[in-house]
């Protein structure tokens, strides 16, 4: 069985807002392709075929922005946003489709008939609060399964419990509720069977997916949007953007918010970290041997074949 | 995807594998040339290469080598004639190959927007000879030529008609493997004789100045060579160099 399929279709996070002010060019392998990824000085974003296709210099290594147009450093031809070139009507760069959202940057690859609708965190009272990245060997499905894996949590995260709340699949959207439940440690003795957080896992394709978990002790609502976009067969980058919700808190609620915010931060790299070594190191199965705990996978998979088309 | 076809990795041609006055001083040099390891050695008898598989030759303060069909390999012209006195070596690697960088001398329009050289221009030039030279002219009181010999060797005149000095620029791109080259550069220089009290006061510093400004053209040129791609097929505009004659041309080297 091949472990290699083609780079599933969907919006990736390919960088965050504040890395690109005006003026600004990054340059980015996404899916083996070499692109720059622009603001221009009126603020809009856009995505353009790396190489020139006058006679192939590198936009990204002493291009500069001018005005509205990215400017090649070997021969000062300017493009647009559009990628037309402003000084010669026959020569065009391939450009790629981009969105600016909540302080992230999106790529588009895929069927443009088959684009899924993008969350709107900042409108629903959402405050963009950590964003951070980290490159890895693993493919992005195996990061966005990892969420509906049941079984991995006890082993790998260490917790007391946890279980399943809901599963629920439609077209464009797989979703998954978890409880986690602690016990307290005292004097080497634990007691009780306290629950700490709810979870909520959805995923809109394999490159976007929003993590919610919510603290009833406190009423404290943190997201996470997580992404994770090809750079190539076999490498990734994963993108973590976390937003914290806007809530009428009691006064106690908002001073510990702090501290409660660096700590959870501190958890998720833990986390993240801890599933680290595991994707690294693994195989995609195409045909794994399931086990009772792992319909949710099952599930998943069946659901993702639609980015694969 | 046919802008995707790449240049084979290694045309023919005489390639400058070292300065001699690097293997007087060094006795013996390790170097890697298109891939393979080979060491040079100096001898009263001149320079020797092991393993013996390429033909070699000094001339003009380069050691060069041969790559290609011996049947059809051309004696190296002495570029650098008379009254040329050596100055100083540049060197630098660089991940690119000997056709991109040598397709510099016909890409006209680089020039103001890489070397800040305003309305360059360059006169037609036959490409039937295996030597090709061009005139450029610019703005400027300086006036430039140069003989491209292959693609891995060339010399390079500019006339400073105040001084009555010129300065030489015998180049070669050399091939490590597949991905990376050594373009090494001998700076020339040739004064009027017998030299006026004038060029003796402001000769030393003068030539220091031009020599790192042609350093820095290079290391320009070298941002660009590290990261372009080779272009099958370009979209060129009216105003570009004859490029397409240039790579009609270079493809003799490849046969």
């Amino acid at each position: 069985m091949n472990d290699l399929r083609p780079f599933p279709s969907g919006w990736f996070v390919i960088a965050f807002s504040h890395e690109l002010p005006k003026g600004v060019i990054l340059s980015k392998t996404f899916m083996n392709q070499e692109l720059v990824i622009f603001r221009t000085n009126d603020g809009i974003v856009a995505a353009l075929d790396a190489y020139c296709p006058h006679l192939g210099a590198h936009l990204g290594f002493g291009g500069k922005i001018i005005d509205n147009c990215i400017q090649c450093p070997f021969h000062h031809l300017k493009f647009g946003t559009d990628g037309q070139c402003t000084d010669a009507k026959h020569i065009k760069a391939k450009t790629w489709q981009v969105e600016e959202r909540d302080g992230n940057i999106l790529i588009y690859h895929g069927d443009p008939a088959k684009k899924h609708d993008l969350l709107n965190l900042s409108e629903n009272g959402y405050k963009s609060h950590k964003t951070f990245f980290k490159k890895l060997k693993a493919q992005p499905q195996d990061l966005t399964e990892n969420f509906f894996d049941v079984s991995h949590f006890v082993p790998v995260h260490k917790l007391d419990s946890i279980s399943l709340l809901h599963l629920s699949v439609s077209d464009d959207l797989f979703s998954i509720g978890y409880e986690v439940r602690s016990k307290f440690s005292l004097f080497g003795r634990k007691f009780g069977n306290q629950q700490i957080s709810t979870m909520k896992l959805q995923s809109f394709s394999i490159g976007y997916s929003l993590v919610t978990s919510y603290f009833p002790l406190f009423d404290i609502e943190i997201s996470l949007l997580n992404s994770s976009y090809p750079i190539d067969n076999q490498n990734i980058e994963m993108r973590v953007h976390i937003f914290i919700k806007n809530k009428p808190h009691k006064l106690l609620v908002k001073l510990i918010l702090p501290l409660f915010l660096f700590i959870f931060c501190r958890n998720t790299v833990r986390v993240i970290n801890e599933d680290v070594p595991i994707w690294e190191h693994k195989k995609y199965l195409s045909h794994p041997k399931l086990i009772l705990a792992d319909k949710a996978i099952a599930a998943f998979r069946k659901w993702t074949r639609r980015f694969y088309e | 995807m046919k802008n995707n076809i790449s240049l084979p990795p290694f045309p023919s041609g005489w390639f400058a594998i070292a300065s001699s006055k690097e293997l007087k001083k060094r006795k013996s040099l390790n170097r890697t040339f298109m891939g393979q390891k080979i060491i040079l050695f100096h001898t009263p008898n001149g320079p020797c290469i092991k393993p013996t598989a390429y033909r070699i030759d000094e001339r003009d303060g380069f050691i060069f080598l041969y790559h290609g069909n011996p049947e059809k390999m051309h004696k190296l012209p002495h570029l650098a004639k008379d009254g040329w006195r050596p100055y100083r070596m540049f060197s630098i690697k660089l991940k690119s190959h000997p056709q991109e960088t040598s397709e510099n001398f016909v890409d006209i329009c680089h020039l103001s927007a890489v070397h800040h050289v305003p309305n360059a221009s360059m006169d037609t030039n036959s490409f039937n000879s295996e030597i090709l030279s061009f005139n450029y002219t610019s703005k400027t009181s300086v006036k430039v030529s140069s003989h491209v010999f292959g693609l891995g060797y060339s010399f390079t005149e500019i006339q400073l008609p105040l001084l009555k000095t010129k300065i030489g620029l015998l180049s070669s791109a050399c091939p490590i493997d597949e991905t990376f080259l050594v373009s090494r550069t001998l700076f020339f220089l040739k004064i009027a004789a017998p030299p006026s009290f004038f060029q003796k006061l402001f000769l030393p510093i003068l030539s220091y100045v031009m020599f790192k400004t042609l350093c820095r053209f290079i290391t320009q040129d070298a941002v660009i060579w590290n990261h372009k791609k080779y272009l099958a097929r370009p979209i060129l505009t009216p105003n570009d160099g004859p490029i397409l004659l240039f790579r009609k041309w270079a493809r003799r080297f490849y046969e």
